[in-house]
């Protein structure tokens, strides 16, 4: 019987702390209170230990420095046992040693402040400084004069305004684009451009002339009249106050629109090639025709 | 954001102790643990210039060992500052071992441990010393709450613990509760004086001069606080006053704990004191629990045997007692930002 509980005994998984205590206690013939009397314990909390009721004792820090205490009085190994009382003692209030305080709530600068807090930091830094020098270079590729672009831009839409002389209005406008008039009925089309925008193309189409849409520079005033060349013409076309509406050689096909104030005194350097048409008439120029230079005024 | 400044700076906490120095940086847990000695080497005269040799491990070998144009100092004495231009040097010396200068890198904040029992100007000393070394911010804690913390106890509870910190020059003793100490009170009473007990004690007795470092030896090994069954000997070597001849002596564990009773004593007061002045709600949860030893002091055999016996209190030693205080003042970093009542304000 002995023999079989010996061996019961030696097959045993080794035991907890508390039953290692309190098996060489009894080995040894002390009893719970003369412990108690050696490590200044109560008899309650060394029965605690040896039952491995740690609950019940003040916390881990304390139920190890016991543990400590009591293995060294009965002289067992201290290391072991403290090594199996980690696996049993409940895991410790993370900070439990310090103060929570209700201002914690707020982001910590220092709490934990590891890898990748770090890098997260490094990662902001690099951004910014990035960020910082992709403004200075565009800073820098800034044209010096920008006000060339800046009034198209601002051009708002009633401004751009297309007019036929015999109303037949067709206007569909968009700012951005090249504007195409077209003026089926009529025989030209007039395109009145708005102020200030001088290098916006508009393109007149005239069934009278077509095939060959004329990129034409429009002066400010009526466009009643229309000079067109068949061959190389030198025109001139002053209004009332002497103004030059138009002074330049016409190239042949070429046609020009041309407004003012009336009178308009023309001066046609190839009169027999050149048509005049003034306010939807053709002109006679062979009247005022001499040695192929017609000389006349339009009223 | 980000805790950028987090990246930028390490926070660390030091123990500038009497005996050792510990910087505990945030992050990396426990950097450097070195002796508190300072090795100057003077060149040409007394009033030559002075230039630092060594610092820590490498300058405590020297100690005693020094020819006379190399000094070996330990600048901290009874737990302060007794030579201010050599600490701050060693301050600077360990932080730069341990915290070298980066790109961007600004200053670092320090928590630093104080003796509850060291004067203002003390405590001025170590933070200017502190900020000299390149410290961009110094807090102070007090040692006895520092130690409570590394050492695992409920400061922050409605709870009274009491911890007996002996370090190298000063022993605290504490008694904190709900974040604050209640008590506390400082002895200059530790390793040092344990050491110079141990000297006094042969040189009396036996009539041989021994060095610190042989007295520190012999503490170590054989060195006792109370009686106990088993009576240890180390072989000695000293200088026999007398013949002034290098001579070999054994001497027994029963008689250090002869030597070191004075010092013993007057820790035990300490205790004794503190367990008077300690208010009874406080006192009935020490008396549950018992009081925490830390500092190195507390692994002088059977120290707390003996606190146990004079008192009737249980007594236990803390987990890694040297590294304690350290360990506390940096789990005190993390409140820094905070409104925390845990550090000094002198």
């Amino acid at each position: 019987m002995s023999l079989t509980e010996e061996n019961a005994a030696v097959t045993t998984p080794a035991p907890s702390p508390g039953a290692a205590l309190r098996i060489a206690r009894e080995l040894r013939g002390w009893s719970v209170e003369q412990v108690a009397g050696q490590l200044k314990l109560s008899v309650g909390q060394i029965t605690a230990l040896e039952a491995d009721a740690f609950d019940s004792l003040p916390g881990n820090t304390f139920v190890r420095g016991f543990v400590r205490n009591y293995a060294r009085l009965l002289g067992l190994d201290v290391q072991l046992l403290q090594d199996q009382l980690a696996l049993l003692l409940p895991p410790e209030r993370p900070q439990a040693a310090l103060p929570r305080l209700p201002q914690e709530d707020g982001p910590s600068f220092a709490a934990g402040a590891s890898a990748p807090r770090s890098l997260l930091g490094i990662l902001a830094a690099v951004a910014g400084l990035m960020l910082g020098a992709v403004l200075v270079f565009w800073y820098m590729q800034q044209p010096s004069s920008p006000e060339v672009d800046a009034p198209e831009a601002s051009v708002p839409l009633g401004n751009l305004v297309a007019v036929a002389s015999d109303a037949s209005v067709v206007a569909a406008i968009d700012a951005s684009v090249p504007q195409v008039v077209a003026s089926p009925a009529s025989s030209f089309a007039l395109a009145s451009r708005p102020i200030g925008v001088a290098s916006e193309p508009v393109i007149v189409i005239s069934p009278a002339s077509l095939p060959g849409a004329i990129g034409a520079s429009v002066p400010l005033g009526h466009g009643d009249l229309v000079i067109s060349a068949q061959s190389d013409s030198w025109v001139q076309v002053l209004d009332a106050d002497g103004n030059k509406l138009y002074s330049g050689l016409l190239k042949p096909g070429a046609e020009q629109v041309l407004g003012g104030k009336l009178p308009y005194s023309l001066k046609i350097g190839n009169a027999p090639n050149t048509r005049v048409i003034f306010r939807g008439k053709q002109i006679d120029l062979a009247s005022s025709t001499r040695a192929e230079v017609a000389t006349f005024e339009l009223k | 954001m980000f805790g950028l400044s987090g990246y930028f700076a390490n926070d660390i906490a030091i123990d500038l102790g009497t005996a050792n120095t510990l910087i505990y940086m945030q992050g990396k847990g426990i950097v450097l643990d070195e002796p508190s000695v300072v090795a100057i080497q003077q060149e040409g005269g007394p009033s030559g210039k002075k230039t630092i040799l060594a610092v820590g491990a490498e300058a405590k070998k020297m100690l005693g060992r020094t020819p006379g144009s190399i000094n070996a100092i330990r600048p901290m004495k009874d737990g302060v500052i007794a030579d201010f231009t050599i600490t701050e040097q060693m301050l600077k010396q360990f932080i730069k071992k341990v915290n070298p200068s980066r790109l961007f890198a600004s200053p670092p904040r320090i928590v630093i441990c104080v003796p509850c029992g060291s004067t203002q100007v003390e405590r001025r000393a170590i933070r200017e010393s502190a900020l000299g070394a390149g410290a961009r911010k110094v807090e102070l804690i007090e040692e006895p709450m520092a130690a409570a913390i590394g050492a695992g106890l409920p400061v922050e509870e409605a709870t009274g613990s009491m911890v007996v910190d002996i370090g190298g020059g000063t022993t605290e003793v504490g008694v904190i509760s709900l974040g604050g100490i209640v008590y506390a009170n400082s002895v200059r009473v530790g390793g040092d004086k344990f050491d110079e007990s141990i000297i006094n004690y042969i040189r009396r007795n036996y009539g041989m001069l021994i060095g610190e470092t042989t007295a520190e030896e012999i503490k170590k090994r054989i060195g006792s606080a109370f009686p106990g069954a088993e009576v240890r000997e180390m072989d000695v070597k000293g200088r026999n006053l007398a013949e002034g001849i290098p001579r070999s002596f054994t001497i027994s564990s029963n008689e250090i704990l002869e030597a070191l009773t004075e010092p013993l004593n007057q820790i035990v007061s300490a205790v004794k004191q503190a367990l008077e002045q300690t208010p009874p709600e406080l006192g009935a949860d020490i008396a549950e629990k018992g009081m925490v030893l830390t500092g190195g002091g507390a692994l002088l055999r059977d120290l707390d045997r003996l606190l146990m016996e004079e008192t009737g209190l249980p007594v236990i030693v803390a987990d890694d007692p040297l590294t304690c205080v350290v360990r506390g003042s940096g789990m005190a970093i993390d409140k820094l930002d905070k409104a925390s009542g845990i550090f000094t304000n002198d």
